[in-house]
């Protein structure tokens, strides 16, 4: 096998340093979606307010009796 | 809560991916920026993939999440949901105008090289269509972060398009 030309060596050179380039880019672009979602996630779901989210059902609230002292917890249903 | 929170970020962040994909894209063709064609193409490329990826999180999120009871038909098939019909058809068309619009690339040679640039312009359409869909539907549109996130990559984009239609070129602008 020949040695390779000088010419040839700039050459695999050359493209060496374009793959890492291309590969700099492609990384930096994915971690910059992925940043920005998690960003965007990351703050609607510290200002999501119970208020404002959508019960499917109402809760049927049972009042207890003037008597009783021990509080009852609300029953929730579900839709199928 | 969860996949609503993601439903809104993944398409945010698709909007946003697709919106600087689109002004780099509509750059190299017109030469406005003083940067490599090659890292162009390559960020243009990413930054496409990268839109995919969220359109696809936010179809699956919406499909998952069962508080708004969507079926995979109604995120993929125009016209299928009967919630908010047409703006969600803005979107399903938008996004599958830009996947598919997107992938023709990697078989441009075989479709013919001047028949697929005059096919990758009507990306800007799909773009169009997914910034309606947005601000038509999106819970966040009315939101001032929205809008100023929104506005940071969607008016760089629009201004290059506008350059582009006007034929505007790095030449008219270098006084060559």
């Amino acid at each position: 096998m020949e040695p390779m030309t000088e010419q040839q060596l700039e050459g695999q050179r050359r493209l060496a340093a374009l793959r890492a380039r291309t590969r700099r880019i492609r990384l930096w672009v994915t971690a910059s979606g992925v940043g920005m979602f998690l960003a965007v996630l990351t703050g609607l779901m510290s200002s999501a307010q119970p208020a404002a989210t959508p019960q499917p059902t109402q809760a049927a609230q049972v009042q207890p009796s003037s008597s009783s002292s021990t509080p009852v917890a609300p029953v929730t249903t579900r839709s199928s | 809560m969860f996949w609503w929170m993601v439903t809104r970020a993944s398409g945010i962040a698709a909007l946003m991916l697709a919106s600087a994909s689109v002004g780099i894209g509509v750059s190299m063709g017109g030469r406005f920026l003083r940067v490599r064609t090659a890292d162009l193409r390559v960020a243009h490329e990413a930054l496409s993939l990268a839109a995919m990826a969220a359109l696809a999180v936010h179809a699956f999120a919406l499909v998952v999440d069962d508080y708004v009871d969507l079926g995979v038909a109604d995120v993929t098939v125009p016209f299928a949901s009967s919630y908010e019909t047409l703006r969600v058809t803005l979107g399903i068309a938008g996004g599958w105008l830009f996947v598919l619009l997107g992938l023709s690339s990697y078989v441009r040679h075989r479709i013919g090289i001047e028949r697929w640039k005059r096919l990758h312009r009507w990306t800007m359409l799909a773009w169009v269509l997914g910034i309606a869909h947005a601000v038509g539907i999106g819970t966040d549109a009315g939101t001032g972060w929205f809008v100023v996130a929104l506005g940071a990559v969607v008016l760089p984009a629009a201004a290059m398009v506008g350059l582009r239609l006007s034929g505007a070129s790095q030449a008219t602008f270098s006084g060559r």
